[in-house]
C-alpha cells in the first residue's frame, strides 16, 4: 500500500483571512498556538472533529483544507 | 514555551537531581557501617519528597504569578494525547519496578531496600513519564 499523510493549506487559508495569526485560530478551536504549528508542519494530525472546526472557521469544505495524499 | 512543557521539563530535571541526590546520600550511609537510625533514614526519604514538593508547588506559583493569577488552560487534544502515551510508557516502567520490588526483592533482600526499590521505581517511571512528554513537546507527534 503506497504511504499516504495528511497535508493541509491551513497557512495559505490564513493569510487569505488577513493574516489570521496560529494564537487567534487556536483559540477559535480550541487548540494552543503550539498544536496549530504543530498541525501546519504536518507533525500532528488533529481528530476529525476538530479539522471540521478548522474548516468552519475558514468557511470551506473539509477536502480543501485537509488532503490525503502520497 | 508552553507552561506543561516547562513543568514537565522543570520536573524530569528534578527528579533526576533530587532522586540521584537521595541513592548518593543512602549508599554513603550504607558504606559508613554505622546503624542508621529509623528516624535517619525517615528523614532523608522526607527530605527527598518534600524537596520534589517544593519544586512542583514553586512552579505552580510561578505559573500563576506569570499568568496573573489566571487558571491554566484545559490541555488541548495534541496535549492529552501526548499525556496519554508518556503515562502508558511510565506504567511499563512501573510495572517492571514493581515486579522486581514484589516477587524478587522480598527473597533476598528486606526492610528498607524494599524501601528504596521502590522509591526508585517510582522516580524512573515519573522521568519516563514527564521526560518523554517534553520531548514529545519538543519535537511533535504524529498521532
Amino acid at each position: 500500500m503506497p504511504e499516504k499523510r495528511l497535508t493541509n493549506n491551513i497557512r495559505t487559508l490564513r493569510f487569505l483571512a488577513g493574516e489570521m495569526t496560529q494564537a487567534d485560530l487556536g483559540l477559535r478551536v480550541g487548540l494552543t498556538r503550539q498544536t496549530i504549528a504543530a498541525v501546519e508542519a504536518g507533525k500532528y494530525s488533529p481528530t476529525l472533529e476538530t479539522a471540521f472546526r478548522i474548516a468552519e472557521v475558514f468557511g470551506k469544505p473539509l477536502d480543501e483544507v485537509f488532503r490525503w495524499e502520497s | 514555551m508552553l507552561p506543561r512543557e516547562r513543568f514537565a521539563w522543570i520536573w524530569t530535571i528534578a527528579l533526576i537531581v533530587i532522586g540521584a541526590a537521595y541513592f548518593i546520600a543512602v549508599t554513603v550511609q550504607q558504606q559508613s557501617h554505622v546503624q542508621l537510625s529509623y528516624l535517619t533514614r525517615i528523614t532523608t526519604l522526607a527530605v527527598a519528597l518534600g524537596s520534589l514538593g517544593v519544586v512542583a508547588g514553586g512552579e505552580h506559583l510561578l505559573s500563576r504569578l506569570r499568568s496573573g493569577g489566571r487558571r491554566l488552560a484545559a490541555p488541548d487534544e495534541r496535549e492529552r494525547f501526548m499525556d496519554a502515551r508518556s503515562s502508558t510508557f511510565a506504567y511499563y516502567v512501573l510495572m517492571a519496578g514493581m515486579l522486581v520490588v514484589g516477587f524478587v526483592m522480598p527473597f533476598g533482600r528486606g526492610g528498607w531496600d524494599i524501601v528504596h526499590g521502590a522509591f526508585l521505581a517510582v522516580i524512573l517511571a515519573e522521568v519516563v513519564h514527564h521526560g518523554s512528554l517534553a520531548l514529545a513537546y519538543r519535537r511533535g507527534w504524529r498521532a
